[in-house]
C-alpha cells in the first residue's frame, strides 16, 4: 500500500479538511471487517478466544498507525479517527437495516421470526442514536464512549486524547454506560421531551 | 404556555445527578438504596434520575466491552453465505450464494467434472444433532435421485462440508411461484397449467412414497420455459424426525408424526393434522397444493393471523373465504378446491391423479371459452412473469414457538390444541379477549409493583401498560376497545393500546371481579363480602344486583362472568365455612331475581360460548362441566382440561382465563405469590431468611423475639392456616387446624395466646402452646346482621383483655377500627371516618393508637389517643401504610406507597400532647403485594426496632410458561403434559 493511501494518511488528509479522502477510507474500513469477520466465521472452535482479542487490536493498529503521526498532532487524530470509525461503522450497520426492514413498519416473515433469537449487542444504529442524546447532557463522555468504543483507544491514549485524567476517564466510561443503557431502554424520564 | 398538569419540575441537575450517582457506587451494593434515598430526599425528580441509572449496574459489565469493529465484524460473520464463495468442495467451486434462512445456505456452485452448474444447499445443524437423520436423509435422496420427473427438482448427491449435511441439486433458474404470487392472482389458465404440473409432480413422489410435507410457492420454481419444478421433496418430514416411509401400496396410511410434538412447517401452508402436531400423509400434501392452487386464483393469502399461533388457529377453526374466487372459476376447479381443503383428512381428496383429472377437464372448457389454454400449453407466449430471478428458494422450516401436544380427534373434525408461551415474570390474574386473541394479565414489574400487560395470544413479547399500578383482575369490554381492572379501590379502564386509564366506579380496595356485557353494563364485586353490583360502562347507574338473592349464610358472591346476552352471568357464591355446602357457582341475571346452582366449586368461573363452564376442582385442576344456559343444570362429565393451575385459596380464585370463544390461558404454577420471611437491619442490608418460601402473610413477632406467627396458604389443601416458626432452631408448628380459613395472626403481651381471624366465625384466640380448642373472642354479631363481616385482630390491649380489630361489614360502612372486651360480643366503636382504617397498633404505654387510613383520598398513618379516640396526628408524609411501633414507643415504622420502609421520631407526653419529627426513609422493602383481604402486615419489627422481618417477594424461577389451550371445548385432549421450546 502507498503511504498515501493508507488509512492513517488518509485521515490525516481527511483532519485537513480533503472531503475525498473520507471516502477512499471506507474501503478500507470495510476490508478489514472483513478480515475479522472471516475470523469470527471459524470462531465455533475452541481456544480462539485470546487470539480473537489480538486479531481486533491489530486490525486497529492497521487502520490508525498512531506512530505515524507526530506528537502534537495525536488527541486530534485520536479524536478524528474515533468520528471516522463511528461515521463508517453505523452507517454500514444503517444500510443494512435499511435494506432489511424496507423502510416501513418492521414486519417480519413468520419464518423468520420464530428462528431469530434476542440480539446479544445493541445495534450500532440505536446506539448512536443515544450516543447523540447523551451529547446534549455530558458532551465529553459521548466523547469518551467514541474514543474507546469506536476507536478502540485504551483509558490511557483516552486521557491523552482528552486532556483528563485516566481516573476521569474510567468514572467517564462508568457513568455514561450506565446512562446509554438506560437510553437504549427507554427508560430515561424525559426522554420524550427532546 | 406552561402546562400545569406536568408533573416534574425542570429536569434535575445534571452534575448532581453524575456525584450522587458515583458516591452511591463507591459504596456497597446493599448501603446503597439507602444512600440514594437521602441523598435526594426531598427531590423525587432527581431521585428518579439517579435510581433508573443504577437500576442499570447489572447490565453494564459486558456492555461495549467488545469494540466497535469487532462488533461489526461479528454481524457481518453472522450473515449467512459468506463461508463458502471462492471455496472448492470437491468436484464443485462454489461462485456465489443464492439464498439463506432458518433452514441453511444455499449456494450456486460449478461442477467442474461435467461442466454444469449446480445448487448447493447446505443443511442446518438441526440435521446432524440425531444420527439417524443423516441416514434417512440419504435414502431420501436416494429415492429422490432415482424418482427423475420433469417437474420435481433433481437431486446429484449429499456431500460433507465442514461437518454439514449438503445437497447437491439441479439449479433451476427461473422464479419461485412466491415471487409470482406478490404481483397478484394469475389468469385462469396459467394457474390451472402449473396446478396441472403440481400434482403431476405429487402424484409421481408419492407413488414412491416420498411426501413433501411442506409444499408452498416458495417451494416451488417457475422456469423462464414455463415449467414448474418442486423442490425441497421430502426435506421437511426428515427435519420433523419423522418416518416418511412405508410400502407404497399402503401409502395412504403413511404418516408423518413428529415425535417431538414440534410443529415444523410453514403455518401457512400446513394441513390441520400437521397444525394440530399430528402425522402428515399424501393428503396433508394436498392440502398444501388446495392452498397454493386458492391463492394462485385469488392472490391472497388463504390464511392469516399475527402470529403462528392465530395462523395455526386460523388453519384448524376457520374455512376459506370462497367468496374471493374469480367469477370465472370453473365448477370442477371449486369442486377440485373444496375437496382438497377438507380439515378432516378422511373426508379430503385421495390422491394426487384425481386432481390432475379434475384439472385436465376443467382446462378444456377455460380453452374454449378463452382460447388461451393452446397458447399457455405451447409456451409461445411467454407471460410477464417469467423472470430470472434467484434459482432456487429455501425450505423455511418453522419451530413453533411452543410444542404442541397432538390431540386425539373424537369426531375427526376439530382439534384442540395446547401449548406454552414463555412469559418473563409470574403473571397471576388474566383475562382474555372474547375473540380469544389477546390476553391481558397482571405480572409484577422489576420493583414488584403489579402492573397490567397486553399481549396478543402466542406472540413472544408483552406490554405493559403504564398507569395501571397495584391492577387487579383484569377483563374485556365485548367490543374489546377497554381492559377493566380494580386498583386503588377504584374500578378503572384503559385501552389496551395505552393512555390514561379512567375511573368508571368507587369500589373497595378488597373487591373480587368483574365483567363487562355485551348491553355495556359492568357487573362487579364492590367488596370481598356481600352480593355483586351493576353499573354502567359510563360509570352511572351503581346498584347492588344480588343483594335480593344473597342468602343468609352466604357471604361472598364474586367473580361474575357474562353470557353472551349480556344478561345472564354466572358467579361464585361462597359459604367461607368449608363444611358449608353450597358453595360454588351459580347462574344469574341484571334482574337479580334469579339464581340457580351449577355446580359445587370453590372457584372463580370462566365460560365459553355453547354453555362451557370452567373451574379449578378440589384436586386443583382446570376442569370444564357443559350446562344449560337457560335453567343452570349442568350436563355430561367433568372433563379435566389442564391437570395443573394456580390456585389461591385465601381468594378461591385460580390463575387461568377463558374465552367465549373456547380459548383457554392457564398458569400452570401453583406457587404464585410465594415470599419468605427475610431479616433486615435499618440499612437495609439482607440479613437472613426464617423458614421457607410458601404463600404466606401477616408475619408477627412474639413479645420475646424468639418466634413469629404467620398465616400460610396451602394450594393442594386450598386452605389457609396459621402456623409459628420457632427462630431458635427454624422450625414449624402449624397452630390452627380447621378447615377454615384462619389468618392475621397477632400475639397477646404475654406470648401465652394468638388472636386470628377466622373466615367464619370471627376472631378467635388460642393458646399458643397448641393446646386447646379456639375460642371465639370476637364473634361475628348474629348471621342475620352480618353478611360479609369481618373482624380481623389488629393488637391487644397492654393488659390482654381486649383486641383491637379492624371491621368490615356489608353495605356502605367502611373498614372500621373496634376494641373487644375477649368474651363480650359487643364491641366498642373506637374509630369511624369518612375512609378506611386499617392495621390499628397500640403504642407501648397504652396511650396512643396508630393507624392507617384513607380518608385524605390517599392511605396515611395517623395518631390517635387510647382507649378513647381524641385528636388526630398524621405521620407520614406523601402516603403510608401498616404503621408498627417500636418497644421504646420512639418511633413509629410505616412502608411508603414505593414500599419503602420509613422510620418516623415521635415523643408523646403525659397529657394529650403527642409530636413526631420527619419521616426517614430506611430501605425499599422487597414485599410481595397484598393479594388476600386478609393481608394486613408485610412485616414487623423487633423491640430495639434494628431489624425487621420482612415478608419478601421471591420471584419463581424458572417463571413457569402460560399453557394456551385452543378450542377447548372441542374435543378431550389426549396428553396433559406441556413442553416449551424456546424459539
Amino acid at each position: 500500500m502507498k503511504p498515501a493511501d493508507s488509512p492513517t494518511a488518509l485521515l490525516l488528509a481527511w483532519g485537513r479538511g480533503e472531503a475525498d479522502a473520507f471516502d477512499r477510507l471506507v474501503p478500507l474500513v470495510h476490508e478489514e471487517l472483513r478480515r475479522l469477520a472471516l475470523h469470527y466465521m471459524s470462531r465455533e472452535r475452541p481456544g480462539h478466544t485470546l487470539q480473537a482479542t489480538a486479531l481486533v487490536n491489530e486490525a486497529y493498529l492497521r487502520l490508525i498507525e498512531i506512530d505515524q503521526v507526530r506528537w502534537q498532532n495525536r488527541a486530534h487524530f485520536f479524536a478524528m479517527s474515533a468520528r471516522a470509525m463511528r461515521r463508517i461503522l453505523v452507517d454500514s450497520a444503517r444500510a443494512k437495516g435499511s435494506e432489511k426492514r424496507g423502510g416501513g413498519i418492521p414486519r417480519v416473515a413468520l419464518d423468520d421470526a420464530l428462528l431469530v433469537g434476542p440480539m446479544a449487542d445493541p445495534s450500532l444504529v440505536a446506539l448512536d442514536d443515544a450516543l447523540l442524546a447523551l451529547e446534549a447532557f455530558h458532551p465529553r463522555k459521548s466523547q469518551v464512549v467514541e474514543l474507546r468504543y469506536f476507536g478502540g483507544l485504551s483509558i490511557e491514549e483516552t486521557s491523552q486524547a482528552l486532556h483528563i485524567s485516566p481516573d476521569t476517564v474510567k468514572r467517564d466510561w462508568q457513568f455514561a454506560k450506565l446512562w446509554l443503557l438506560r437510553e437504549l431502554s427507554g427508560e430515561r424520564p424525559d426522554a420524550q421531551r427532546l | 404556555m406552561r402546562n400545569d398538569s406536568e408533573p416534574r419540575g425542570e429536569p434535575p441537575d445534571a452534575e448532581r445527578v453524575e456525584q450522587i450517582c458515583h458516591a452511591a457506587l463507591a459504596r456497597d451494593t446493599i448501603a446503597r438504596d439507602a444512600f440514594v434515598a437521602e441523598a435526594c430526599a426531598g427531590d423525587e425528580g432527581l431521585r428518579y434520575e439517579v435510581e433508573s441509572l443504577l437500576r442499570q449496574l447489572s447490565d453494564a459489565d459486558g456492555f461495549l466491552s467488545d469494540p466497535a469493529l469487532s462488533v461489526a465484524a461479528k454481524r457481518l460473520a453472522d450473515r449467512p453465505g459468506h463461508r463458502l464463495i471462492g471455496r472448492q468442495l470437491g468436484v464443485y467451486h462454489v461462485e456465489s450464494l443464492l439464498g439463506a434462512g432458518g433452514m441453511g445456505e444455499v449456494y450456486r456452485a460449478r461442477d467442474t467434472a461435467l461442466g454444469r452448474d449446480v445448487a448447493i444447499k447446505v443443511l442446518p445443524r438441526l440435521f446432524v444433532t440425531e444420527p439417524n437423520r443423516i441416514a434417512r436423509l440419504k435414502r431420501e435422496a436416494r429415492v429422490l435421485a432415482s424418482l427423475s420427473h420433469p417437474h420435481i427438482g433433481a437431486i446429484y448427491g449429499l456431500e460433507d462440508v465442514d461437518g454439514l449435511p449438503a445437497l447437491v441439486l439441479e439449479l433451476v433458474e427461473g422464479a419461485t411461484l412466491a415471487e409470482r404470487l406478490k404481483k397478484g392472482p394469475l389468469p385462469m389458465a396459467d394457474a390451472l397449467t402449473i396446478a396441472r404440473q403440481l400434482a403431476d409432480a405429487l402424484e409421481a413422489a408419492h407413488e414412491r412414497g416420498v411426501v413433501h410435507c411442506d409444499l408452498k410457492p416458495a417451494n416451488i420454481m417457475l422456469t423462464p420455459a414455463g415449467a414448474v419444478r418442486v423442490l425441497d421433496f421430502g426435506l421437511a418430514s426428515v427435519a420433523a424426525g419423522s418416518d416418511a416411509r412405508g410400502d407404497p401400496a399402503q401409502s395412504a396410511q403413511m404418516t408423518t408424526g413428529s415425535r417431538d410434538g414440534t410443529i415444523r412447517g410453514t403455518p401457512a401452508y400446513m394441513s390441520p393434522e400437521q397444525a394440530a402436531g399430528g402425522g402428515a400423509d399424501r393428503r396433508s400434501d394436498l392440502w398444501a397444493f388446495g392452498v397454493v392452487l386458492l391463492e394462485m386464483l385469488t392472490g391472497r393469502s388463504v390464511f392469516a393471523g399475527d402470529t403462528p399461533a392465530q395462523l395455526l388457529a386460523a388453519v384448524l377453526n376457520h374455512d376459506p373465504d370462497w367468496t374471493k374466487l374469480p367469477a370465472v372459476t370453473p365448477v370442477p376447479v371449486r369442486r377440485l378446491l373444496q375437496r382438497c381443503l377438507q380439515k378432516d383428512r378422511k373426508r379430503r381428496l385421495e390422491s394426487a391423479a384425481d386432481a390432475r383429472l379434475e384439472i385436465d377437464d376443467a382446462l378444456t372448457p377455460v380453452a374454449d371459452e378463452a382460447g388461451a389454454a393452446g397458447a399457455v400449453a405451447s409456451g409461445r407466449q411467454r407471460p410477464a412473469w417469467r423472470m430470472a430471478g434467484l434459482a432456487t428458494a429455501l425450505l423455511a422450516i418453522v419451530v413453533v414457538a411452543g410444542a404442541v401436544a397432538v390431540l386425539n380427534t373424537r369426531q375427526g373434525t376439530l382439534f384442540s390444541q395446547h401449548f406454552a408461551i414463555p412469559v418473563s415474570g409470574e403473571v397471576s390474574q388474566m383475562a382474555l379477549s372474547s375473540d380469544g386473541r389477546f390476553l391481558a394479565f397482571v405480572m409484577p414489574d422489576d420493583s414488584g409493583q403489579h402492573m397490567l400487560h397486553v399481549q396478543p395470544v402466542g406472540a413472544p413479547r408483552a406490554t405493559v401498560l403504564t398507569g395501571t399500578d397495584g391492577a387487579r383482575f383484569p377483563f374485556w369490554s365485548p367490543d374489546n376497545a377497554y381492559v377493566g381492572f380494580f386498583a386503588g379501590g377504584k374500578l378503572m379502564k384503559v385501552r389496551p393500546s395505552g393512555g390514561a386509564a379512567q375511573v368508571i366506579v368507587d369500589v373497595t380496595p378488597s373487591a373480587r371481579g368483574a365483567s363487562w356485557g355485551s348491553k355495556n353494563v359492568i357487573v362487579y364485586s364492590q367488596r370481598a363480602g356481600g352480593p355483586l353490583w351493576r353499573v354502567n360502562a359510563d360509570g352511572t347507574g351503581a346498584a347492588a344486583v344480588t343483594d335480593t338473592v344473597l342468602t343468609p349464610d352466604e357471604q361472598s358472591h364474586r367473580w361474575p362472568v357474562f353470557l353472551p346476552d349480556g344478561d345472564h352471568f354466572v358467579f361464585w357464591g361462597g359459604h367461607f365455612t368449608k363444611d358449608g355446602e353450597r358453595s360454588g357457582i351459580y347462574l344469574s341475571s341484571l334482574s337479580g331475581r334469579e339464581k340457580a346452582f351449577i355446580v359445587a366449586a370453590w372457584s372463580n368461573p370462566g365460560f365459553a360460548r355453547g354453555g362451557s363452564l370452567f373451574f379449578v376442582d378440589e384436586r386443583g385442576q382446570l376442569v370444564m362441566q357443559a350446562f344449560d344456559t337457560n335453567s343452570g343444570r349442568p350436563s355430561g362429565d367433568v372433563r379435566v382440561i389442564a391437570a395443573a393451575v394456580g390456585f389461591q385459596p385465601a381468594l378461591y380464585w385460580g390463575s387461568f382465563a377463558v374465552s367465549a370463544s373456547g380459548t383457554v390461558v392457564a398458569n400452570p404454577s401453583t406457587a404464585l405469590h410465594q415470599s419468605v420471611l427475610t431479616w433486615y437491619d435499618r440499612g437495609g442490608n439482607e440479613l437472613g431468611t426464617v423458614g421457607r418460601p410458601a404463600i404466606m402473610f401477616n408475619p408477627s413477632l412474639s413479645p420475646d423475639g424468639q418466634r413469629v406467627a404467620v398465616d400460610i396458604s396451602d394450594p393442594k389443601a386450598a386452605n389457609v392456616d396459621v402456623w409459628v416458626i420457632d427462630l431458635k432452631d427454624n422450625t414449624t408448628a402449624r397452630l390452627t387446624f380447621d378447615a377454615d380459613e384462619e389468618a392475621t395472626p397477632v400475639w397477646s403481651p404475654d406470648g401465652g395466646r394468638i388472636a386470628y381471624q377466622s373466615a367464619s366465625t370471627g376472631t378467635k384466640v388460642k393458646e399458643t402452646s397448641g393446646l386447646g380448642e379456639g375460642r371465639i373472642a370476637a364473634q361475628r354479631p348474629s348471621v342475620s346482621l352480618s353478611i360479609g363481616n369481618n373482624n380481623f385482630p389488629n393488637a391487644w390491649s397492654r393488659d390482654g383483655a381486649s383486641l383491637v380489630t379492624t371491621v368490615e361489614s356489608v353495605g356502605r360502612e367502611n373498614a372500621h377500627l373496634a376494641l373487644f372486651r375477649i368474651g363480650d360480643p359487643r364491641p366498642t366503636k373506637l374509630l369511624v371516618t369518612s375512609g378506611h382504617q386499617t392495621n390499628g397498633q397500640i403504642s407501648p404505654d397504652g396511650n396512643w393508637l396508630a393507624y392507617a387510613s384513607d380518608e385524605s383520598g390517599e392511605s396515611a398513618i395517623y395518631v390517635t389517643t387510647f382507649p378513647r379516640a381524641a385528636g388526630k396526628w398524621q405521620v407520614s408524609a406523601g402516603g403510608g401504610a401498616e404503621p408498627r411501633w417500636s418497644a421504646d414507643g420512639s418511633e413509629i415504622f410505616y412502608l411508603d406507597p414505593e414500599r419503602t420502609l420509613t422510620a418516623v421520631a415521635v415523643r408523646t407526653g403525659t397529657a394529650v400532647t403527642f409530636s413526631s419529627g420527619p419521616p426517614r426513609p430506611l430501605f425499599r422493602a422487597p414485599v410481595r403485594p397484598p393479594i388476600s383481604n386478609t393481608d394486613f402486615f408485610s412485616y414487623d419489627v423487633t423491640k430495639d426496632g434494628r431489624r425487621f422481618i420482612v415478608n419478601r417477594y421471591v420471584r419463581p424461577s424458572p417463571v413457569a410458561p402460560l399453557n394456551i389451550i385452543l378450542n377447548a371445548t372441542a374435543t378431550e385432549p389426549s396428553y396433559s403434559s406441556f413442553r416449551l421450546i424456546a424459539p
